[in-house]
């Protein structure tokens, strides 16, 4: 009887491992959220950070030339920025006094290096060379010059991952200036999203800049996140259905800086 | 396998895995880019036993989830321990010794693994079927097709006619 267990079980081995496989594949996907996985991801990545960051550094100093003609272009811009908002401030800042506004408390910004990125073009994590030891924490969010790009969703000693916003799971709630409607933003494929739930009463028009709406306990107010393209009205006949192009370039993040609140 | 047929087996996977990890950036082109891992499954299940290979498509679904796409840990093992059970089984059929049959069953499954990838990931999302097959499973086919089409070229599936 035993003879034909083995038997049975030595000449069904590839049908037998590959469920099992199957099986454990099924379990580890299903339950991807788990902290033991977490844990395993992160412990993938610092072990891998100290040997991951030295290429990094190479490809970056190839591109250096490139770079620095890039940042020169922008250094022009931005002085020419910086003088026209040097008058603003104080300009605000009179204002804001004579008004009796508290100052609002400037944003304590930590660069990081992006150590990889996925395959697949609709995978859209990071893995950062910060962790704990440089006091980053889970939800931090993460952002470029050019806007907003995710929050931290999970800690390692020496690595961080990020969610990006154009991760099919990502929810983010924003504004739109300057009608001030407020709404639910999500992916929508590319470099696209798509807010809900705006009421078909607000003007919101092409062109017009979508910002973190400040009530999420994540994300401050006002961070920018993309731009209006289009709407159309929604299913419901209330609302609109309105969708813009990101800030960021998702394509292209080699930096980012994570906010400490 | 002969013992150094294993050890050159080995690195060649290493150095794949090596590739795809740290030039990662410098394969892309548009934001596509391509599977390395699933050549590498294709190449090896040619020349392991059905056992091995569904273990070996099991592990390396596995490091590439771990390495490259954390969020959804389990996905890539779970096509590519199919993807390799199904390759067994048809290297096991007289017809597929036929290079022109065996690289056409190649292609298609890496076809089946790019779509059932993004299928999975945008289930949910508010996107036509259509979209994200001609937006990402069909440019990532084309792209990993495309090279593992060029490795066959110079090598051999079967590892017997080298």
């Amino acid at each position: 009887m035993l003879k034909r267990i083995i038997d049975f079980f030595f000449n069904k081995r590839l049908q037998i491992s590959t469920i099992l496989l199957l099986f454990i594949s099924f379990v580890l996907f299903i339950q991807s959220s788990h902290p033991a996985i977490r844990h395993l991801q992160i412990f993938a990545g610092d072990v891998l950070e100290p040997v991951k960051e030295p290429v990094i550094w190479i490809q970056r100093l190839m591109e250096t030339r490139k770079t620095n003609e890039i940042l020169s272009r922008r250094l022009i811009h931005l002085s020419q920025e910086a003088t026209r908002f040097g008058s603003l401030q104080e300009e605000n800042k009179r204002l804001r006094q004579m008004l009796n506004f508290k100052e609002r408390s400037e944003f304590k910004l930590l660069s990081a290096m992006v150590l990889s990125e996925g395959i697949n073009k609709s995978v859209n994590s990071l893995l950062l060379n910060r962790g704990l030891e440089d006091s980053i924490r889970i939800n931090d969010p993460i952002l470029n010059v050019d806007g907003l790009i995710g929050k931290v969703f999970w800690v390692g000693e020496s690595s961080s991952l990020a969610q990006l916003l154009i991760d099919p799971n990502s929810r983010l709630s924003v504004r739109i200036e300057p009608s001030g409607a407020k709404g639910i933003l999500q992916w929508y494929g590319g470099n696209r999203f798509l807010i809900i739930d705006i009421p078909n009463t607000m003007a919101v028009e092409p062109g017009d800049l979508v910002v973190t709406s400040g009530l999420s306990d994540i994300f401050p107010g006002s961070l920018p996140v993309g731009i209006i393209q289009e709407r159309e009205p929604a299913p419901d006949g209330f609302t609109f259905l309105v969708y813009g192009d990101f800030l960021v370039n998702f394509n292209q993040i080699h930096e980012v800086f994570i906010i400490f609140k | 396998m002969t013992r150094a047929g294993f050890i050159k087996y080995f690195l060649l996977v290493i150095l794949i895995i090596a590739v795809q990890y740290f030039f990662n950036e410098l394969l892309d082109i548009q934001g596509i880019k391509p599977d390395l891992f699933y050549i590498i499954l294709i190449y090896m299940a040619f020349r392991l036993s059905p056992v091995q290979a569904v273990w070996f498509a099991f592990f390396l679904g596995f490091l590439q989830d771990i390495l490259f796409h954390p969020s959804v840990l389990g996905l890539s093992p779970l096509i590519k321990t199919f993807s390799g059970y199904v390759l067994t089984q048809l290297i096991h059929q007289s017809v597929i010794r036929v290079r022109i049959f065996s690289s056409l069953s190649a292609i298609l499954l890496i076809f089946f693994n790019h779509v059932v990838f993004n299928w999975v990931l945008f289930v949910e999302m508010p996107v036509s079927f259509r979209y994200v097959l001609m937006n990402y499973s069909l440019p990532e086919f084309l792209y990993t097709g495309g090279l593992f089409l060029i490795a066959n070229y110079f090598i051999p599936l079967y590892p017997d006619s080298e």
